[in-house]
C-alpha cells in the first residue's frame, strides 16, 4: 500500500510541477508547448509566421518551433531567476513598494517585471518627452501615459538610454509616438523580429523597431527570432540612467 | 485500488488549492462585497470612506487585469467590490452615491443601483467627478489616438438615467472642475504647447471652449503636479519645471501657476527648489489628481515628502504650512493617498510595522496639526490576497 501511495505522490509530481518538461516533450509538441506558455497567440498565428520565416530562411518549421521554444523557456528562466534574487512572492500590495516611473530623456527607454497569469515577460516603454511615456498595452495598443502617473514596482524596475545620436533617439521617439492609437497590440512576441514594423506590436517590438527604423540598431541582447522586454533591456549599446 | 484513487485525487485536489491561492486573483468571500450586497440600498448607509486599487494597463495580457472598490465602514473594517481593470481609474462620490469605473462598466452605487456598458473598453482613467447643478456624474479617459490622427480623451456623462459618450479632442496633462465645468489642461505634444479649456456639459450635450494658451518656456520640460482649481477671479495649478536632462540627479522647480479668469494675466510662484537631487520622484504627491486644495482664500499642496504648503490668494505669500511625520524620503510608496474636505487634510497612511499596516490620518489645514488616526482593518489582507499580479491605489474618499 505504502508503495502505492509513494508512485502515485511520485507520478502526481512529475504531472503536476515539471509541464513543460523534458519529460512531456515526447507527449506534447513544441506548438502545444508555445502555446500554453502564450495563450493569447493563436495557433493560426503562430503557425503562418513561422511558415513565412521557414519559406525566407529555408529553415523546418519543427526547427523554428523548436527554437521559439528554448526562447521562451530561456526567457522565462531569466525571470524565476530575478524573482528569486529579488525574493519578491507576487503582489507588492505590502511587500516593496511602488514608485513613479519619473522623468528622463527623449529617447530613453524604462523596463519593469510585469506579472501576467502565466508569464512574466517584463515590458518596455519609451520617453516620448520627459514628461510622457509611449508604449505598447494589451488591447489598446500603442498608448501615452505620463511619467509622474505610471507606477512600477519599487527595486523591479530601470531607465536605460540608448548609445546612439541624439538624433536617432529624437526619431526614434518621435516614430514610437506617431504609432499612438494606430497600431493595436499584438499577442506575438514568439516572432516578433520578423513581423512588420507596421501594424499590431508588443510593448518590446515598439522600442526594437524604433531603433531599428531609426539608426538601425539591433536592441536585442541574444538575437533569434522573438525580443522579448528583457532582450531589450539587456541589449549591448543600452547604459543605465538610473534604477528606479 | 480505491484507497490510490483516493489519495491521487486528494493530492490533485490540494495542488489545485495551492495552485489557485497563488494565481488566481478571486479574493477570499470575506475579503469580498459580493454583487447583491453592493446592489442594496442602503449599502453606503455605514461607509465612510473608499478607496480604488487596479493593476496597470500593460499587465491585462490575460485579460484578467483587476481594480478594487474597497470600502471602509463605521467600524474601520475593510471590504472589496472587485472590478475589471482601469489604470488611473478614480471614484466620484455625491450625496449617498458614489460612481464606480472600470475598463467597461460605470456604476452607479448608493440608494439604487445601476450599470451601464461602455460601447469600448478603455484603459487609462484621467479623472471622474460629480456636477452638482447639472446632477450628472462624468468620467474621462486618456483614450489615445484617434482614426483622424487628433488625440482623444473620451468622456461619459449622465445619470440613472444614463449615460452619453462625447470625445475632448486632446491629450490632458491636468484637469478640474470650476463650479459646474470641467477644467481641463491640454498639451499639444507635438509643439509643447499646453492650453486651458473648459468643457460644458448638459444633460445630452457637451460643448468646449478655449480659454487661453499657457506661457511656458520650451527650455524646461513641465510636468503637472495638481488638479487645476478656480475660485472666482483665478485658475491654480501646480507643475514641475525640469531644468536641463534629467540623468541620475534631476534640478527642478515645483511652481504653482496661477491664471486670470478675466484678464487672462499669468503669475507664477515658487513652491520649492530642488537642485541635483536624487530621489528624482521623492516629492511627487502621493496622488496627483488629488494633491490640492483651496479653503478660505487659502491653496494648499501636499506633497510626497509630507510637506504642506500654502499660497494665500490675498498676499501672495507661499508657507510651509506643516509636514507630516514618519514619511519615506525616497519615493516608495505604499498605497498613501491623499482627500481634501474643507478644512481637513485626510491621508492614507502606512507602517509595516502595525498589525494592520495602513490607516488614515486628519488633519486641520488651518491649524496645521493632526487631528486624530483612523483605523482601518482588512485593507492589508484584501492587498495581499492579489496574487501574481501588481495592484496600485488612485484614488482615495471620505464619504462622510
Amino acid at each position: 500500500m505504502k508503495k502505492h501511495l509513494v508512485t502515485s505522490v511520485l507520478a502526481f509530481c512529475l504531472t503536476a510541477f515539471s509541464v513543460p518538461s523534458a519529460f512531456a516533450q515526447d507527449q506534447i509538441s513544441y506548438k502545444d508547448e508555445i502555446l500554453m506558455m502564450q495563450p493569447d497567440l493563436t495557433s493560426a498565428e503562430l503557425l503562418s509566421s513561422v511558415q513565412a520565416i521557414a519559406k525566407n530562411t529555408g529553415d523546418t518549421e519543427d526547427a523554428l518551433l523548436k527554437q521559439i521554444y528554448e526562447e521562451l523557456k530561456q526567457d522565462e528562466t531569466k525571470s524565476k531567476k530575478e524573482k528569486q534574487q529579488s525574493g519578491k512572492i507576487g503582489t507588492m500590495g505590502s511587500s516593496g513598494g511602488t514608485v513613479s516611473v519619473g522623468p528622463s530623456s527623449k529617447g530613453n527607454f524604462y523596463y519593469t517585471a510585469s506579472q501576467t497569469a502565466y508569464m512574466n515577460h517584463g515590458h518596455v516603454g519609451m520617453y516620448y518627452s520627459s514628461d510622457i511615456i509611449v508604449e505598447s498595452v494589451p488591447e489598446t495598443g500603442v498608448r501615452t501615459i505620463s511619467t509622474t502617473l505610471r507606477k512600477v514596482d519599487q527595486g523591479d524596475a530601470q531607465v536605460k538610454s540608448v548609445t546612439t545620436s541624439s538624433s536617432n533617439r529624437d526619431n526614434a521617439a518621435n516614430w514610437a509616438f506617431s504609432r499612438v492609437g494606430i497600431d493595436a497590440y499584438s499577442y506575438n512576441f514568439v516572432t516578433n523580429r520578423s513581423t512588420s514594423h507596421i501594424g499590431d506590436k508588443n510593448c518590446s517590438k515598439l522600442v526594437w523597431s524604433a531603433y531599428k527604423l531609426n539608426g538601425n540598431l539591433d536592441l536585442d541582447v541574444d538575437g533569434g527570432l522573438g525580443v522579448y522586454p528583457r532582450d531589450v533591456r539587456d541589449a549591448p549599446g543600452t547604459q543605465l540612467v538610473r534604477n528606479i | 485500488m480505491k484507497k490510490i484513487i483516493f489519495f491521487s485525487l486528494l493530492i490533485i485536489l490540494i495542488g489545485g488549492l495551492l495552485y489557485k491561492m497563488y494565481w488566481s486573483q478571486n479574493l477570499s468571500a470575506s475579503l469580498t462585497i459580493e454583487n447583491e450586497a453592493i446592489k442594496q440600498g442602503k449599502f453606503l448607509t455605514d461607509k465612510k470612506a473608499v478607496l480604488y486599487f487596479s493593476t496597470t494597463a500593460d499587465q491585462d495580457m490575460d485579460g484578467k487585469g483587476v481594480s478594487l472598490a474597497v470600502f471602509i465602514n463605521d467600524k474601520g473594517d475593510a471590504d472589496a467590490f472587485k472590478m475589471k481593470g482601469l489604470e488611473l481609474g478614480s471614484v466620484a462620490a455625491s450625496q449617498n452615491e458614489v460612481l464606480l469605473v472600470d475598463k467597461n462598466k460605470i456604476r452607479l452605487v448608493g440608494d439604487t443601483y445601476k450599470e451601464f456598458g461602455m460601447d469600448k473598453s478603455q484603459y487609462t482613467g484621467e479623472r471622474t467627478g460629480y456636477l452638482e447643478k447639472e446632477k450628472l456624474y462624468f468620467t474621462v479617459f486618456n483614450t489615445g489616438v484617434g482614426a483622424n490622427g487628433g488625440y482623444n480623451s473620451n468622456i461619459f456623462f449622465g445619470n440613472k438615467e444614463g449615460f452619453h459618450k462625447e470625445n475632448i479632442p486632446h491629450y490632458i496633462a491636468a484637469s478640474g472642475v470650476d463650479q459646474d465645468n470641467i477644467i481641463v489642461l491640454t498639451q499639444n505634444t507635438q509643439n509643447e504647447e499646453f492650453h486651458i479649456r473648459r468643457v460644458m456639459l448638459s444633460k445630452k450635450d457637451m460643448h468646449t471652449r478655449d480659454i487661453l494658451k499657457i506661457n511656458h518656456s520650451k527650455e524646461a520640460d513641465f510636468s503637472s503636479l495638481s488638479p487645476i482649481l478656480s475660485d472666482e477671479q483665478f485658475y491654480y495649478f501646480v507643475g514641475q519645471k525640469t531644468l536641463g536632462e534629467v540623468k541620475e540627479t534631476m534640478d527642478s522647480d515645483i511652481v504653482l501657476y496661477r491664471i486670470n479668469k478675466k484678464t487672462h494675466t499669468q503669475d507664477e510662484f515658487n513652491i520649492s527648489t530642488y537642485r541635483n537631487e536624487k530621489n528624482i520622484t521623492a516629492h511627487y504627491p502621493f496622488n496627483i489628481k488629488n494633491s490640492a486644495h483651496l479653503y478660505n482664500n487659502v491653496c494648499y499642496y501636499a506633497n510626497g515628502l509630507g510637506e504642506v504648503f500654502a499660497f494665500d490668494t490675498e498676499t501672495e505669500k507661499v508657507i510651509k504650512k506643516f509636514s507630516m511625520k514618519n514619511v519615506r524620503k525616497d519615493g516608495v510608496r505604499h498605497n498613501e493617498e491623499l482627500f481634501y474636505n474643507d478644512d481637513q487634510l485626510y491621508v492614507v497612511r502606512h507602517d509595516e510595522n502595525l498589525k494592520e499596516k495602513y490607516y488614515i490620518e486628519q488633519y486641520s489645514l488651518t491649524q496645521g496639526k493632526k487631528i486624530e488616526d483612523i483605523k482601518i482593518r482588512g485593507l492589508n489582507d484584501i492587498l495581499k490576497s492579489i496574487k501574481g499580479k501588481s495592484i496600485y491605489s488612485y484614488d482615495f474618499k471620505m464619504l462622510k
